[in-house]
This record gives structure tokens, C-alpha cells and sequence, in this order.
């Protein structure tokens, strides 16, 4: 679908983006995550064509460039922030772009947007007009969306909503490029993440590899604690305290289970417990930087 | 560029500012009616002060029509579904010419309007007038306006990617329209051994909306021949256009 072969991106003379290489396939959700000023905008404005860079960009094996955006009829994006035209209503900027009118309305019933769809877009909240942002990256049944910081301004329901409707397209075979700072709304839809920090792709993982990773810890719940701390603590077994339960380490697990079993008790909870996804990421980054500031 | 064209048309359609300008128009006109000596041969000749009047109008129109793409974080859009800026440009060029052609179309109405209801019956369009009658010193006169339109246009659009200041390029239109031909009049005869050169500045070019009426009067004040004064605006207008669909073309946002 998407293929980007050591991609540079120049803003001026200075290179913003660094060989950056990846795919999106079709049916994917890809995340693309980094820190403030990463390059995440950039990316994806150069795969529409806006900005100078070097390297490949394809869309279903059509090259991307400069001058030449044939490839991209049927790629919808929002970037930054919606192209929204205050003076014409929501339904007018649709039909800006739209090729299809049932389409057009299936996005706007889709998106619930019926109720002021013929309105005015100038008095639209920053929500509604969100949203309709959203609606025009939808428009004419894309094979890829690239959508940039897509819940800005959305509430937790119009939140929920868009998340479903980006996994009906997806289930479609419509591939998906979307950047956030809010990880969690991310780490429930997309299917793979890209972590990006100073222009570098430092992490280009399928979600649930990059969820294991972090399982490097369990938690223990038993039903009698105050023995189960005791007797691991004789048998140097190094544990922690959170909460009602105790960490262990992945391990120690199975000897743990042996230990409680030949003291008769029992077990009521055994479950992974990884640094939650969002300390992950954040102490990728943190990693990240301080490698390159020793370099 | 077909469906370039009819985007920009729906676009600019769409909006509030073609009606008012339209209006502001004929208001204009009006104003020009009643504040003077009276209506004379001359004022329905000019068509009321139309020239003037539409070409202030369409500067602030179409400066407008680009900035607001920037101002609406619309460019970004409208360059990636687009593989041709240079095709966006002309789009939006031809769209805003078109509607400069449908205000002079409106003034011609509004002068026959006015002519009537002002004085009656007492000129008649056929009656000798300058090198030709009313109606032919009007026609002329609205050529003019419409070479000018066209400079004043690529200026504006020429401006506004350059400087992407919409009120700048608005004040810098209207500035050139009501001080640049006595700022150019003044250097000229400040320093007459440079009228062969001076007589072609940009500013000298304003001339063309009186000179194709009144070529003998006007030639005096422009040091230019009719022939040579539309040809000077056709070398301003393409130059315009072409430098500023290039710096369009250099645009990234
Ligand atoms: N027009 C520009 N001129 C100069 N530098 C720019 C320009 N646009 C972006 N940059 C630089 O490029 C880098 C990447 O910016 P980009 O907007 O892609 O980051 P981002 O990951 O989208 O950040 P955010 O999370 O804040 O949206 C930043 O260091 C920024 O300073
Ligand atoms: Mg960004």
C-alpha cells in the first residue's frame, strides 16, 4: 500500500526527516508516535507531496513526488488542522471533494453529523469542525488515510465513534497512517507503532510485540498474602509491594508456583504486568535521547 | 484544470463577497452621481467613475481569494489533491478575471440606469463625443478598466504569495491606484531627460484605463502612444503572472 524507501525531508537547507524507511499495509492501523516536534507532521505532509525530500514514496507501487500527485487521488488526509471553508456549510466542503454522493452521506450519518451538516461551518465548535476534518479524509472510499493528531478537540463518545470507524474502514482494507500525543486513545486501534523522535524512526513494532516486550513483570495475588510474602522472602526471592499484590519477577514464576503449591496455597491471580504502554514509549524516548546525546 | 476551475468558481461563488462588491459598486457609482457638479457628458462617459471604482474593488477581492487559503489552512488541501500549483494559480486567476468582466458588465448596466433616471433624455449615446460618440467614449473606457483589471490583478496575486498579508497587498493596491499616477506624473517631470525610460514604470501604466478613450489628451500625460501603452500593461500583466505563479510554485506549507 504505503512504502517509504530512506526518506530525507528538507525544510530549507535543514534535514528534518532522517532516512526514514517503512510500510503501511493495507487493513493496518499505523501509529506514529513521537515527542513534540519529532517529525511527525512532516512525514506526513512529504508523503503528499508538499515538502522537498529524497528517497521513495509509493502508493501502491505509484510513485509519490513533488509534482506528481496522480498516486494520491485515493488517499484522504487532515493534517494539522481541518481545511475547513468557514463560509461554506459542512455539506458544501464535502462536496468540494466528493465523487460520490451516497458516499458523501454515508460519511455524514457515519460521523452523526446530520443535525448541522447544512449549516453554516463558521459556527462550528472546534469538535464539529474536527470532525468534519475526519469526514473529508473519508470521502470517496480511500485506500489510505493519513490522519495527524485526528482526536484534537473530540470528546470521549465522538472519541469512541471515530476509533470504530477508523477499525470499519481498516476492516475494509483501507490502511491507515495516524499521529497522536494521547497514546492510550492510539494503543486501542492501531495494529502497529512507529516511534519517532528528532526526525529517526527508532521503533517500528506490530502492537502486541511491542506489549510483550514490556511483560517482563507479574502480579501475584494469593489467598493468603502475609504467608506467600513470608515464605518467598526466606527463599530470596526478590518481590515488591503494589497495592494488594506482589511483583514478581517473569522469571521467578514458575518456581514461585511451586513454592505455593507445596505450602498449600493457593493461587487466585497470576497476570502480566508490563510498564503500562505510555511508560513504555516514554522511556523509549528517554533512551533514545540519552544515546544520541552520548554520541 | 477543468475541475480546477470549477472548484475555485464554487468556492468563490459560494461566498458573500461577489454580491457585495456588486453592490458596493453601484453604491459607488451612485455616490459619483450625486457628489459632483451634476451629471454631465463626461461622469456617463466614465460610467459613473466605474474604472476606479471597479478596480479598487477587485483588488480587495482578489488578494482575498488567495489569502484565505492560508488563512484557513486550506493551501495544504488544496496543493496535495492538486499535482499542478501552477494550475491552481491560473484557476483562480481566470475565475477572478471572469468576475471583473461581470462588474464591468454590471457598471454598463448601472450607467444606462443611472443616465436615465438622472437626466432623462438629455444626451444621447449616439450623440459625438470625444474621437466617437457616448457610447463608443464608455465602451472604451471600460476597455481601459479592463487592461487595467487584469495588471492590477496579477499585481495583487503576485503580492499576496509573495508577502501572504492580505490588508498589506490591500493597502499597497489601493495606494498604487489613488497616488501612482500623480507619483509617476511627478518623478517624470522631476526628471524629464529619463522619460524614455521612466514612461514605462509600472505606475505610468494606470493611464491605459483613460488613454483608449481619449488617446490625443492622455498620450501628453503618459508620454506613451495608445499602441504602446497597451503593450507596456500586456508585458507588465504576463511578467506578473508568470513570476508569481513561479514563487506559487515554490510555496510549501
Ligand atoms: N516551516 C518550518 N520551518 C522550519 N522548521 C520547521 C518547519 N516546520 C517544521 N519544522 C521543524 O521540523 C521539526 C518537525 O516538526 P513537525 O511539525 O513535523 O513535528 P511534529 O512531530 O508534528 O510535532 P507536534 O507533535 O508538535 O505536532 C521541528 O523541529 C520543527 O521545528
Ligand atoms: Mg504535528
Amino acid at each position: 500500500m504505503l512504502k517509504i524507501d530512506h526518506m530525507n525531508t528538507f525544510i530549507g537547507r535543514k534535514r528534518i526527516i532522517k532516512d526514514v524507511s517503512f510500510q503501511v499495509l493495507p487493513g493496518s492501523i499505523v501509529g506514529l508516535i513521537g515527542p513534540n516536534g519529532a517529525g511527525k507532521t512532516t512525514i506526513m505532509k512529504t508523503i503528499l507531496g508538499l515538502t522537498k525530500f529524497t528517497g521513495n514514496i509509493s502508493v501502491e507501487n505509484q510513485a509519490v513526488t513533488e509534482n506528481n500527485h496522480a498516486a494520491l487521488t485515493r488517499v484522504g488526509a487532515l493534517i494539522e488542522h481541518p481545511a475547513i471553508y468557514p463560509f461554506l456549510s459542512g455539506l458544501e466542503n464535502l462536496k468540494l471533494y466528493s465523487l460520490d454522493e451516497d458516499d458523501m452521506n454515508h460519511v455524514v450519518s457515519l460521523l452523526r453529523m446530520n443535525e448541522y451538516i447544512n449549516r453554516k461551518s463558521k459556527g462550528y465548535s472546534l469538535g464539529m469542525k474536527q470532525k468534519l476534518g475526519i469526514a473529508i479524509a473519508l470521502l470517496n472510499k480511500p485506500q489510505l488515510v493519513i490522519l495527524d493528531e485526528p482526536m484534537n478537540g473530540l470528546d470521549i463518545e465522538v472519541t469512541i465513534l471515530v476509533r470504530k470507524i477508523i477499525k470499519q474502514y481498516a476492516a475494509q482494507g483501507t490502511a491507515f497512517l495516524i499521529s497522536s500525543h494521547v497514546l492510550g486513545e492510539l494503543q486501542k486501534v492501531m495494529t502497529n507503532v512507529l516511534l519517532i523522535t528528532e526526525g529517526q524512526i527508532i521503533v517500528d513494532k506490530p502492537i502486541d510485540e511491542f506489549n510483550q516486550v514490556n511483560h517482563k513483570h507479574y502480579k501475584l495475588l494469593t489467598d493468603d498474602m502475609p504467608a506467600t510474602e513470608q515464605l518467598l522472602s526466606d527463599n530470596r526471592i526478590s518481590i515488591e509491594k503494589e497495592d494488594h499484590y506482589l511483583v514478581i519477577s517473569r522469571n521467578d514464576s514458575y518456581k514461585i508456583q511451586d513454592f505455593l503449591y507445596k505450602n498449600h496455597i493457593r493461587l487466585v491471580e497470576l497476570t502480566p504486568k508490563g510498564m503500562s504502554f505510555e511508560q513504555a514509549i516514554v522511556s523509549l524516548v528517554d533512551q533514545q535521547r540519552r544515546q544520541s546525546h552520548a554520541e | 484544470m477543468q475541475n480546477n476551475l470549477k472548484q475555485e468558481f464554487f468556492k468563490f461563488s459560494h461566498q458573500r463577497i461577489p454580491i457585495v462588491g456588486i453592490i458596493a459598486l453601484i453604491i459607488l457609482m451612485l455616490y459619483s452621481a450625486v457628489s459632483g457638479s451634476g451629471v454631465n457628458q463626461a461622469l456617463i462617459a466614465q460610467g459613473f467613475g466605474a474604472g476606479q471604482w471597479v478596480t479598487i474593488i477587485m483588488i480587495t477581492i482578489s488578494s482575498t481569494f488567495v489569502a484565505m487559503e492560508y488563512e484557513n489552512n486550506t493551501i495544504a488541501t488544496l496543493f496535495y489533491k492538486s499535482s499542478s500549483k501552477a494550475k491552481i494559480y491560473m484557476a483562480k486567476f481566470l475565475i477572478i478575471v471572469l468576475y471583473g468582466v461581470a462588474l464591468l458588465l454590471v457598471s454598463i448596466v448601472t450607467t444606462m440606469i443611472f443616465k436615465v433616471t438622472f437626466v432623462g433624455g438629455q444626451y444621447h449615446w449616439t450623440e459625438a463625443y470625444q474621437q466617437s460618440n457616448l457610447i463608443g467614449t464608455l465602451f472604451l473606457n471600460l476597455i481601459g478598466t479592463f487592461i487595467y483589471v487584469l495588471f492590477i490583478v496579477s499585481f495583487a496575486f503576485l503580492l499576496i504569495t509573495l508577502i501572504k498579508n492580505n490588508p498589506a497587498v490591500v493597502g499597497i493596491g489601493l495606494a498604487i491606484v489613488f497616488l501612482g499616477s500623480p507619483f509617476s506624473s511627478m518623478i517624470m517631470s522631476g526628471f524629464s531627460a529619463w522619460i524614455p525610460i521612466l514612461r514605462w514604470n509600472p505606475l505610468n501604466m494606470i493611464y491605459v484605463m483613460n488613454q483608449m478613450a481619449m488617446p490625443r489628451v492622455f498620450a501628453k500625460v503618459s508620454y506613451l502612444s495608445t499602441f504602446q501603452i497597451v503593450l507596456g500593461n500586456i508585458v507588465y500583466i504576463v511578467g506578473f503572472i508568470l513570476v508569481g505563479c513561479l514563487l506559487f510554485k515554490k510555496q510549501r506549507v
